[in-house]
């Protein structure tokens, strides 16, 4: 890509600055055809399709934080593949789900999903793994439904699909963090 | 004793702001040889030039510097001006203290020191210099069009009807190109085919055009006012002058479901064929890598029944020479192919199963449907089944304006012409729906905008912005799934036939075809223009022009104007009897026996010559016997670039206007400071 994000962009910064230095991607690419949208399996789901989104951050308009689209994308980047400008939104997406939790602007929509990203980040942080039960778990108590989903418990742990949670990998997670990154020729 | 003059320009503050130009020319007096200087606000204004003819006339110069903007922006002008006071306006240069000073420092005192040792540099230049006199080259008044599409039929129409004799060239076995293939043109939905075959019988029949077909450009020598072209005519395998054109050998040809590329592969055709029935020269060819005689050496039924004997399996391709003095370049373009992509830059379209799924079409081939004279007969049926479409969805820019694809650019046709297949599919289908995704509509030409605006109010075509991710087939049906941006809605449609209207493209070959000239190209392969603005139709090359699509993409009323422009700059050409070059141009050592020359005859500078330009000359004695063979340098050819200077290992190369003498004086001026 001939474009290089700015690299230190603060939170003073518009949002297009920001979300270019959190995706790497440059928004100002996009021209607005809408394959993002076409091929985008959740396109119609939410309350703005992908190319909006992505609009709102050409214009700088925060509203692009409170959207629920950000929310459900499924990341499998069908709009990348398909972009001719080649911009990663689904690499722009994130950017924003990252941005709209440290604001606290995720929509009430959205709830459940947010409240699964910090589960799943959460139990991965502490044992090193996941596991499939303790992450329901905590996810329902997370959303105060604790008995959510749990006629599905049985079968699961009978097709294999779900085991007794294991041991933790100590220092895993820590070992990853400070992992110094092979230094490039 | 030199006498020579410095004038030095003001250019009204561009160069006084930042040099103290009075006190330069004071200065410049103080150069050994100068005799004359003075500084002036507007030295190219007619006063200032009027200044320069009274100084050279009244303190006999003979040579003058001129201190001001570069040499490229007014050397001419003041050459003009030594010349009308009589002095050889090669004794007159021109010292750049604008774009290489003024321009590019703030620091005054250093910038006018500056100034002075570059007015030093040329006025050791002009003590060197030698009256230099234009070279003149015959013209040969005979012009090639290599191409016969619309471009190249109008070039060639032009010059021929301005009395100048033409070679056209064309490499399929009949001229017509992709115009003869339209229905219907926009934006008057003219017939494509009653416009279009007029000008190809007056080709053929204009007794100043000679006509090439099924011939390819092998070999081009020489340069502006003397090419000589050679021109391979393909074995065509029938005999022209022989050949009736009665067409029973196509008849009895038992090879007969060839896919016909004048139907877009869409119709048939025989292993002996003519392209179209309004083919010119109406005479068949055979296609040689289908025939069942060059395949297995059977068959021969075409030679046993011809009449007159014109088939001839064992003809030769024929090498003919041609003799011109201007080329026009009108090689046109291809469609992006998307379903067969060969060039690694693009990546094709598999996403829209052009190639596999049968009702995926391009423009071309909707075009050869809806043309009267396709294969269904100006029906629009869909080639899986035959059927009558009852919902036809378009896509356009497919592979422009997708540097993902590998193409940036917009192909300026798609917008116009899919809008025209909307209004051509609703004139033969009335209850069909017609379906466009587009991006931008880019409709600008005189009656454009109404003309799409025409399929979409009155005759019903629908328009949805924005752009499709796939297409696939389900049944015997196509589902199109795409987005109307405009309500941000998603949109999935069953259609019975797509046409894409996929990229102009340069020709394959147009990278070949612009070497074998000399004329550039850009990154995408389109040939390029001396001047983006001011000289749009000639080339790099002098003596070579460019007409219609192979420039870039262009529409037939545009690609029209530019091939008369074309005609016209070659009749410019045409109009002197003698061209006049810069004199500015290398020389071999000659010198009186016994020495004759201290090149060795090495031709390394042949080798270095970026345009051809060494020949080998055998010098004689007295009696005729060759002493040795050396290089000599074609004025006609030389552009001055001086690589065979460098090159050289006995210095016996050396360049007028550029003399090894006169360079090391210049460095020589500085070191000296």
């Amino acid at each position: 890509m001939s474009h290089t994000p700015p690299a230190g962009a603060t939170a003073a910064s518009p949002l297009h600055e920001r979300i270019a230095a959190a995706s790497g991607e440059n928004p100002a690419r996009c021209y607005q055809c809408g394959r993002c949208s076409a091929g985008c399996p959740v396109a119609d789901e939410g309350d703005c399709q992908p190319h909006q989104v992505l609009r709102l951050v050409q214009l700088d308009d925060e509203a692009a934080l409170h959207a629920l689209q950000p929310w459900l994308c499924v990341s499998c980047n069908t709009c990348a593949t398909r972009c001719p400008q080649q911009v990663d939104l689904s690499a722009i997406m994130d950017a924003l789900r990252v941005e709209a939790i440290e604001r606290g602007t995720a929509p009430a929509a959205a709830r459940e999903v947010v409240a699964f990203n910090q589960v799943f980040v959460e139990r991965v942080a502490a044992r090193g793994r996941l596991n499939e039960g303790e992450l329901g778990a905590h996810f329902n108590l997370r959303v105060h439904a604790p008995f959510k989903n749990l006629t599905a418990l049985p079968g699961m742990l009978v097709r294999g699909k779900m085991r007794p949670p294991g041991g933790s990998i100590a220092g895993a997670v820590e070992a990853m963090r400070t992992r110094k990154e092979p230094q490039q020729p | 004793m030199a006498r020579i003059g410095v004038f030095i320009c003001h250019c009204g503050e561009n160069i006084a702001r930042t040099v103290d130009c009075s006190s330069l020319a004071k200065a410049v007096l103080g150069i050994p040889g100068v005799r004359f200087a003075v500084d002036y606000k507007y030295t190219c204004s007619d006063p200032g030039q009027q200044m320069i003819l009274a100084a050279i006339r009244e303190q006999r110069l003979d040579g003058i510097v001129v201190a001001a903007c570069s040499p490229s922006m007014h050397e001419a002008t003041f050459r003009k001006a030594a010349m009308i006071a009589g002095l050889n306006p090669y004794l007159c240069e021109v010292a750049n203290i604008r774009e290489h000073c003024s321009w590019v420092h703030d620091d005054k005192p250093a910038a006018t020191a500056k100034s002075l040792d570059l007015i030093r540099i040329m006025v050791e230049k002009v003590k060197r210099n030698q009256e230099l006199k234009p070279i003149k080259v015959p013209i040969t008044r005979r012009a090639l069009v290599v191409g016969g599409g619309i471009s190249g039929i109008q070039s060639a129409l032009d010059l021929a009807n301005a009395g100048i004799p033409v070679a056209l060239v064309e490499r399929e076995p009949s001229i017509g190109g992709h115009m003869a293939q339209l229905s219907e043109t926009f934006p008057t939905l003219d017939c494509s085919q009653c416009i279009m075959t007029p000008r190809m019988v007056e080709v053929a029949q204009h007794p100043l055009i000679t006509l090439h077909t099924y011939s390819e450009i092998e070999k081009v020598d020489g340069y502006i006012g003397n090419f000589t072209v050679t021109v391979r005519k393909k074995a065509r395998s029938v005999d022209l002058k022989k050949c009736t054109g009665c067409g029973t050998c196509m008849q009895k040809c038992p090879q007969k479901k060839l896919p016909s590329s004048f139907d877009a592969g869409l119709g048939q055709r025989t292993a002996i064929y003519v392209p179209f029935p309004q083919a010119v020269p109406n005479k068949p060819v055979i296609d040689r890598a289908n025939c069942t005689r060059f395949t297995t050496g059977r068959c021969g039924v075409c030679q046993k029944v011809c009449g007159p004997g014109a088939i001839d399996f064992e003809q030769q391709d024929e090498l003919v020479e041609e003799k011109v003095g201007a080329v026009v370049l009108a090689t046109g373009f291809q469609l992006y192919g998307i379903g067969e992509q060969s060039e690694k830059m693009l990546k094709g379209y598999p996403e829209y199963g052009h190639g596999h799924i049968k009702d995926v079409i391009d423009g071309m081939q909707f075009e050869r449907l809806a043309s009267a004279s396709g294969p269904t007969a100006g029906e629009i049926r869909r080639p899986s089944d035959g059927t009558v479409p009852k919902t036809v969805v378009f896509l356009q820019c497919v592979g422009s304006r997708d540097p993902a694809k590998g193409i940036s650019y917009c192909s300026k046709i798609c917008c116009m012409y899919t809008a025209k297949h909307t209004i051509l599919y609703k004139h033969k289908v009335h209850d069909g729906k017609a379906v466009v995704f587009y991006m931008d509509i880019r409709a600008a030409g005189k009656g454009y905008d109404e003309f799409t605006r025409r399929a979409i109010e009155d005759d019903g075509a629908l328009y949805l912005r924005g752009r499709v991710s796939r297409l696939y087939q389900d049944g015997g049906q196509v589902v199109v799934s795409g987005v109307d941006t405009l309500s941000g809605r998603n949109v999935e449609l069953r259609a019975d036939l797509v046409v894409l209207a996929t990229a102009v493209r340069p020709q394959p070959d147009a990278r070949t075809t612009a070497q074998l000239f000399s004329v550039g190209y850009d990154a995408s392969g389109f040939l390029n223009e001396a001047h983006p603005k001011l000289r749009p139709v000639e080339t790099a090359a002098a003596g070579v022009f460019l007409a219609g699509a192979c420039q870039a993409p262009k529409d037939i009323p545009e690609s029209v104007a530019q091939a008369s422009a074309a005609a016209s700059k070659v009749q410019i050409l045409f109009s002197k009897s003698e061209l006049e070059r810069e004199p500015t141009v290398a020389r071999v050592h000659r010198a009186a026996p016994p020495l004759y020359s201290i090149c060795q005859g090495c031709f390394a500078c042949a080798g270095a010559c970026p345009y051809q330009a060494i020949e080998h000359e055998e010098l004689k004695d007295r009696r005729g016997q060759v002493i040795k063979t050396v290089a000599r340098v074609n004025p006609g050819l030389c552009q001055g670039c001086g690589t065979c200077v460098a090159t050289c290992r006995n210095k016996a190369v050396d360049l007028d206007g550029y003399t090894d003498d006169q360079v090391f004086a210049e460095i020589a001026a500085l070191g000296a400071n």
